[in-house]
């Protein structure tokens, strides 16, 4: 055995790292592509938008400026209070919906489980740009299908909801459930068939069955997807932009502005670089900061391993 | 086959020190066994023997060279592991050829080892099946195979037959009897049962705490143990403890009045004080069963009786506390009845309160 | 007979929440078999059909090309971000490198950049490397964009394989290398292939760097088509939609072939091997 001496990579090892410094220096080339990717498409537009968020334009130096402008700004409340809407509504909703559609089909179907798996998560592979156009199209007064079916439920619309100060978000809201509720089912999908038959058995002799069965056993065990359907339902909440730009722009007037839309607003259309810079750092630490508390708070992790009760 | 030293090894983790200081060295084509509670280092030595973990401290020298910085695949090492670690995509064939094929060998080569194993552990109907589709024992003869296919100097095993089950277990402890005459390497066998140890050591050494309580032939261990662990540890069931302290000393004997309500008179091998505490201890089968209280030293009541036919365990509940004694199976008590025992001084020993042998 | 009972009502069940969640994309295969005369006629399908929108919006564009397009973006970035993700995962996960984990935290922020604040720097320098209007400006920053994910999901499963099968790998001689890419990869090809179809679809779907760094029409990728031509709308909706429907049915008909895998290879983090 003659292989060139990689010097043994320290697999497990805890000390005494002596002449494998060659070696383990070579093994972070594992590392590299990912770390350059990230600094050179990542790390750098992020340093470069907190450095314009300091910098205003007339070279006064760091200056705070543009956070104040953000904040003193209406339309930031607007966007806020509507991110919060947002993810009040869309999260648990499409965790209700995804868990119950994934339990029926997990537990009661079997022929057609592969069917009903695809069926309900199309929408997710559904492109943006086709969702906001058929969906403004559904919404259209008139001739859009939507209308034509709340008048049998006896609401009268004359304008689309989009177009309503009022209703554009939650219009909004409904279609990104419509897109989105396939991925909760998805990942309650395995969290489903990660359950141990076992405790389940044990509970059904506990006399455990149907709803108390559901309430008492199922949901609690499913605890580790229902926190990553949180955290990533809390980074997507805030990261939402195309959908709503497509749809309303942020209109009618600011009405359904969403953080996206105003930043993409501010930096590209008003060229405002810092306060879009700064806007995008709050958003930036906003995110960061409910990660944190999810993961170090109720120990949420972005995907659920096994073996946690 | 290759000669092992390890000298002075140490090991930490962190704040945890697992071996504080450990010298051994195995003879050529010796089968050392290393035996102990869970916790007390004998995987870790392992490993660290392997290359899987470096020392904090010390050296590991093979046929006399300083492998302490090297890896395992410059040890030349075979290992079979606890859970048999087969890579579970490959085949049984691709599994014991791995390392020769990692090693560039040419290929009729391996496939000539890899038949040539094969025959010797019967491995011929199942290499072209994966893992899972295995037995229990047959994964364990793959994972064997594995190893032996490096012909390797120093064969390393981690409690191999711990996951298998009872009636599994003692034929396989046959078979790796066997495979010692085949395979020509010094081998190094984990376990934490005494009855693997017992039966296929040449040496054991026992381990306490990272520490060797007593390294010698198992009969040794067992005829004369160094300290208390080792003679708890070794034999089964294991050895009666009374407590008691010494009544008086002559010459080299020492009269030991127990607390039970006995004496008996001992050789000691080492000095002992008067009044000192000190615990006997006699194994269950060399404990004497006699007809009346009168000639007993010991008298109880059988709590339980576990009739096995070949052998008959009793346990007393006697002044000294639960007695376990193993008689003949023609020994047939009733629960309940009363037990009179002896403890005869040639084969009772003596330990003081910090557990070293004083008879 | 109480069990065939709740079957049958549970799948009737299933089947009605289906056909309302399924009724937009019917709504706009049905738009795009209509007739001008018909488009605006607020049902969900009308008849008669016709295919005649298919067959103009088909003969007018370079959907072909664009396909083209969307196909090389998105294959080029799954092969670099299943690469990229696998080997990071592998070298904080098994060879525990120092400073790997760090790191690893660090770039989990990926997750939490609004896409919207980046776009105008990605822009600059996709400008500046000269890559605009080629499919390395998208295929680069949707690789960084996608790579922490993939790293997340392979880190965790090779998290929970049995240590023991790496170190025999050390044991038989194995390098870093070869363990990678004899004993780990084999292991997670399940979470591997789930990683890989994932980023598939986003990076398909992507729409707003696709739109800034692709202006010329014959560097297109397919998502992007719909906005050059909703001037169309107001003559016909009903070439729109076909084209919408054009649009979402490779990736639709892609996912209704791999679904099994997909979901298999999320699952098999239920099953310890």
């Amino acid at each position: 055995m003659n292989a060139p001496r990689l010097g043994g990579t320290t697999i497990g090892a805890s000390g005494g790292t002596r002449r494998r410094f060659l070696g383990s220096f070579a093994n972070y080339a594992f590392a590299l592509p990912a770390l350059v990717l990230f600094l050179m498409f990542v790390a750098y537009p992020i340093l470069w938008v907190i450095d314009e968020s300091l910098n205003p334009a007339d070279g006064a130096g760091l200056s705070m400026s543009a956070y104040s402008a953000v904040l003193s700004d209406s339309v930031f409340w607007t966007a806020l209070w509507n991110m919060t809407v947002w993810g009040v509504i869309t999260i648990p909703v499409q965790m209700a919906i995804g868990g119950l559609i994934a339990y029926f089909i997990e537990r009661h179907t079997f022929v057609l489980r592969g069917f009903f798996r695809t069926m309900f998560f199309l929408p997710v592979v559904t492109s943006v740009s086709v969702v906001a156009i058929v969906w403004v199209q559904i919404y259209a007064p008139y001739y859009g299908v939507g209308q034509e079916y709340l008048k049998y439920i006896g609401v009268h619309l004359s304008n689309s909801p989009l177009g309503d100060p009022h209703m554009a978000i939650y219009a909004l809201i409904v279609v990104n459930i419509w897109q989105w509720t396939g991925f909760s089912m998805l990942m309650y999908i395995a969290g489903i068939a990660n359950l141990p038959t076992e405790v389940l058995d044990a509970a059904k002799v506990d006399g455990a069955t149907g709803w108390r069965l559901g309430l008492h056993v199922v949901i609690p065990m499913l605890a580790p997807a229902t926190r990553s359907l949180l955290l990533l339902g809390v980074l997507g909440t805030l990261q939402t932009f195309p959908i709503v730009q497509l749809m309303t722009v942020g209109g009618p007037n600011h009405a359904s502005e969403v953080f996206g839309t105003f930043i993409f607003k501010e930096s590209f259309i008003l060229n405002d670089a810092q306060k879009g810079g700064a806007l995008s750092v709050i958003v930036l630490v906003l995110a960061l900061a409910l990660s944190l508390i999810q993961i170090f708070v109720f120990g949420a992790r972005l995907a659920p391993t096994k073996g946690e009760a | 086959m290759a000669t092992l030293d390890i000298e002075h090894l140490a090991k930490r983790f962190g704040a945890v020190t697992v071996i504080p200081d450990l010298s051994l060295s195995v003879a050529e084509g010796e089968f050392l066994v290393l035996v102990g509670p869970s916790g007390c280092g004998k995987s870790t030595l392992l490993r660290l023997i392997a290359g899987l973990e470096q020392p904090s401290g010390g050296a590991i020298r093979i046929d006399g060279r300083d492998v302490t910085d090297e890896g395992p695949k410059e040890r030349g090492i075979g290992m079979v592991f606890q859970s048999y670690a087969l890579y579970p995509h490959m085949n049984a064939k691709r599994n014991i050829g791995f390392g020769l094929e990692m090693a560039r060998m040419a290929k009729a080569s391996i496939d000539e080892r890899i038949a040539n194993v094969s025959a010797k552990l019967q491995l011929n109907d199942y290499l072209r099946h994966k893992p899972r589709e295995l037995s229990g024992g047959q994964r364990q003869r793959v994972a064997i195979g594995r190893a032996m296919t490096r012909e390797p100097k120093l064969f390393l095993l981690d409690e191999p037959l711990s996951n298998l089950d009872a009636s599994l277990r003692s034929s396989m402890r046959v078979e790796i009897s066997r495979l010692r005459r085949q395979v020509a390497s010094t081998m190094i066998y984990v376990t934490h049962d005494q009855v693997e140890a017992m039966t296929l050591a040449d040496r054991i050494v026992v381990l306490d705490g990272g520490k060797i309580a007593q390294a010698g032939a198992p009969m040794d261990l067992y005829d004369q143990p160094a300290n208390r662990f080792v003679a708890s540890f070794i034999g089964s069931p294991a050895m009666n403890f009374l407590t008691g302290c010494i009544a008086s000393l002559q010459d080299e004997q020492a009269d030991v009045a127990l607390d039970a309500g006995f004496s008996t008179r001992l050789k000691l091998v080492a000095p002992a004080a008067q009044g000192q505490r000190v615990t006997l201890g006699i194994r269950p089968e060399h404990i004497a069963i006699v007809e009346s209280a009168d000639a007993a030293q010991l008298s109880g009541v059988a709590e339980v009786v576990e009739l096995l036919g070949s052998d008959t365990f009793i346990h007393v509940d006697s002044a000294g506390g639960m007695i376990a004694i193993r008689a003949g199976g023609g020994n047939r008590p009733h629960r309940g009845d009363a037990i009179h025992i002896c403890a005869p001084p040639a084969r009772s020993y003596l330990f003081d309160s910090d557990g070293a042998r004083l008879a | 007979m109480r069990p065939r009972l709740s079957a049958f009502v549970i799948h009737l069940a299933l089947f009605v929440v289906l056909a309302f969640w399924m009724a937009p994309q019917v709504y706009m295969v049905s738009i795009g078999l209509r007739t001008p005369a018909q488009a605006f006629d607020a049902q969900l399908v009308t008849w008669p059909m016709t295919l005649s929108n298919f067959a103009t919006v088909l003969r007018d564009n370079p959907l072909g090309r664009i396909f083209l397009n969307s196909l090389i973006v998105t294959a080029t970035t799954v092969v670099i971000v299943v690469a990229a993700a696998s080997a990071f995962a592998f070298a904080c996960s098994v060879l525990r490198l120092r400073g790997t984990l760090a790191l690893y935290t660090t770039l989990l922020t990926t997750l939490m950049v609004p896409i919207a604040s980046i776009v105008l720097p990605l822009a600059v320098l996709i400008k500046h490397f000269g890559w605009v209007n080629s499919y390395l400006g998208l295929i680069f920053p949707y690789a960084a964009l996608g790579v922490p994910f993939g790293i997340v999901i392979l880190k965790a499963f090779l998290d929970d394989s049995p240590r023991e099968l790496f170190d025999a790998a050390r044991v038989d001689g194995c390098s870093a290398f070869q363990t990678y890419w004899h004993i780990a990869l084999p292991l997670v090809r399940p979470a591997l292939t789930f990683v890989a179809i994932w980023q598939f679809i986003v990076s398909w779907n992507e729409f707003f760097l696709a739109l800034i760094v692709l202006t010329e029409p014959e560097m297109k990728t397919l998502t992007i088509v719909p906005m050059q031509y909703s001037g169309l709308y107001m003559a016909n909706p009903g070439a729109l939609f076909a084209i919408l429907t054009l649009v979402a049915l490779p990736l639709i008909l892609l996912y209704v072939l791999v679904q099994r895998a997909f979901v298999n290879g999320l699952l098999s983090g239920a099953v310890k091997g």
